[in-house]
């Protein structure tokens, strides 16, 4: 099984310059966070000293002529998300690992492009060449992301056949695990692979438990992780350009009303239905804003989802005047109904597990809801008799 | 008779209920005779106790280091409010039962 690693650095960066061209060649240095607490998300080449990571006021002493820009994280997800569907549209397998990283299954393509290096070629090619992407290719999903860093960008770098002797100088800063467990290897002197691959799995199963052997065979060059393909999820999009930044909240709301008529026009979604409808704005001199409502009911006529898109907004307005506006539609579906059970006690109990959902949905994880349940009826200490347990229907 | 349900939900998933509260109680010779009942953040509301209307002891988890001994008041105040109360005999301190 032959896999490819894309790896593109400075993303961010590469995105800013690409949509404001008057940025090249400059430092430059994308900052995220809030007040004092302001860390570098990313930076040019140009910014001499400057680190992702790095508070921005050092950041700015470092790099005194540095140009500042805010974050729009939306725009740099669309970046990826547009190079992954271009590598898609060659009949490749792709999983995204993180923003700017992502393995392709080769094996099985190549006879589709004739032959692998055409493939690897053919890869390269459908990335837009602003991103220079470098591209690592091996056995296995490990081996590939570690070739990929050593390519050169714009460039394939294929991982030698004879892996121990390749993988040994490297550091263990590349295995795919958290920097909890980076730093731990380090605690223990652990820095190249070749080290790790020296220490047997028993051992470092002891230390690190399941990872343990997961490292140990990483290190080895041995990945049995399979390439689960990202879930391509289908959405409509319109947006719009303000000549001057807009901060009134009657014509913020009468750009989404417009929006949502194009969305709603749109052939995609004619007799379809949406479940979540997503904004983001670039805000004036301010990081960008992204506001995501799920709709209690998948909804298919513009005017109702206005009213709770307004309703929305007038609770919580944009953080300031909007430049730009882009409004997604996603969750989209054929159904405009649920068909509901005869029995009183069923429909009762699937209410409340669609309640559930959505809260779960808008909240990005458990609600805050319990039962109260019997632990210790009998104790005589009442605090021991019940609890609260989350409540899952 | 108490049925069990033989689950054993995981002690992660669970929030106690019915904590007791720390309460300051004057109580001269163990016997409570004044509450100051929290009302706000910085405020107390102070009440008289009229009359002790039960009293009861529990002693449990007597085999380890530190067993649960606590004495009972149910109290009644001049405001005409029913308070559970008792005395933690292990810290010496007197909390407030919500539900016994």
């Amino acid at each position: 099984m032959q896999f490819a690693c894309l790896l593109i650095d400075q993303l961010p960066v590469k995105s800013e310059v690409q949509r404001t061209p008057a940025l090249a060649g400059r430092p430059v240095i994308i900052a995220h966070g809030a007040g004092s607490r302001r860390v570098v998300l990313d930076a040019s080449p140009h910014a001499l000293g400057v680190q992702p990571g790095m508070p921005l006021s050092e950041a700015l002493s470092q790099c005194k002529g540095a140009l500042l820009v805010e974050p729009d994280p939306a725009h740099y997800r669309d970046v990826f998300d547009h190079a992954l569907d271009a590598i898609e549209a060659l009949g490749a397998d792709v999983e995204e690992e993180d923003l700017g990283h992502a393995t392709v299954q080769l094996t099985g393509l190549e006879l589709l492009h004739g032959g692998e290096q055409q493939l690897i070629d053919d890869l390269i090619a459908a990335i837009p060449r602003f991103l220079a992407p470098r591209i690592g290719v091996g056995s296995s999903k490990f081996v590939a992301s570690v070739a990929a860093h050593q390519a050169k960008p714009g460039r394939a770098y294929r991982a030698p056949s004879d892996l121990q002797p390749f993988l040994d100088s490297l550091p263990v800063e590349l295995l795919p695990v958290p920097w909890q467990t980076i730093a731990k290897l380090h605690g223990f002197g652990l820095r190249s692979l070749g080290q790790l691959a020296r220490m047997p799995i028993g051992a470092l199963q002891a230390q690190f438990g399941r990872e343990g052997k997961l490292l140990g065979e990483l290190a080895r060059g041995i990945d049995r992780r399979p390439l689960t393909p990202r879930r391509h999820q289908e959405t409509v999009t319109a947006s719009l350009a303000f000549a001057d930044p807009v901060g009134t909240i009657g014509i913020v709301l009468t750009a989404v009303e417009s929006l949502l008529a194009l969305v709603f026009a749109q052939d995609s979604m004619r007799g379809r239905f949406a479940r979540v409808c997503t904004l983001d704005g670039l805000v004036f001199r301010a990081p960008a804003w992204h506001r995501r409502m799920v709709f209690k009911e998948s909804l298919g006529d513009r005017t109702k989802a206005f009213s709770v898109v307004r309703h929305a907004l007038e609770n919580t307005p944009p953080p300031g005047p909007l430049e730009e506006l882009r409004l997604t539609l996603s969750s989209i579906t054929g159904e405009g109904g649920r068909q509901e059970s005869l029995f009183r006690d069923v429909r009762r109990e699937e209410n409340l597990k669609e309640a559930l959902r959505q809260l779960r949905a808008r909240l990005g994880g458990q609600p805050p809801i319990y039962h109260v349940r019997e632990v210790e009826p009998w104790s005589r200490l009442p605090e021991r008799r019940q609890a609260l347990v989350p409540f899952s229907p | 008779m108490v049925k069990t349900t033989r689950e054993t939900p995981s002690p992660s998933a669970l929030l106690p209920l019915n904590q007791p509260q720390p309460l300051r109680v004057e109580a001269p010779d163990g016997w409570p005779v004044a509450v100051h009942v929290p009302h706000t953040a910085r405020h107390q509301i102070s009440s008289a106790v009229t009359s002790v209307e039960d009293i009861w002891r529990v002693e449990e988890e007597w085999w380890r280091d530190a067993p649960i001994v606590r004495t009972y008041f149910e109290v009644l105040l001049d405001t005409g409010r029913r308070m559970t109360l008792f005395f933690d005999h292990a810290s010496t301190s007197w909390y407030w039962q919500r539900h016994a």
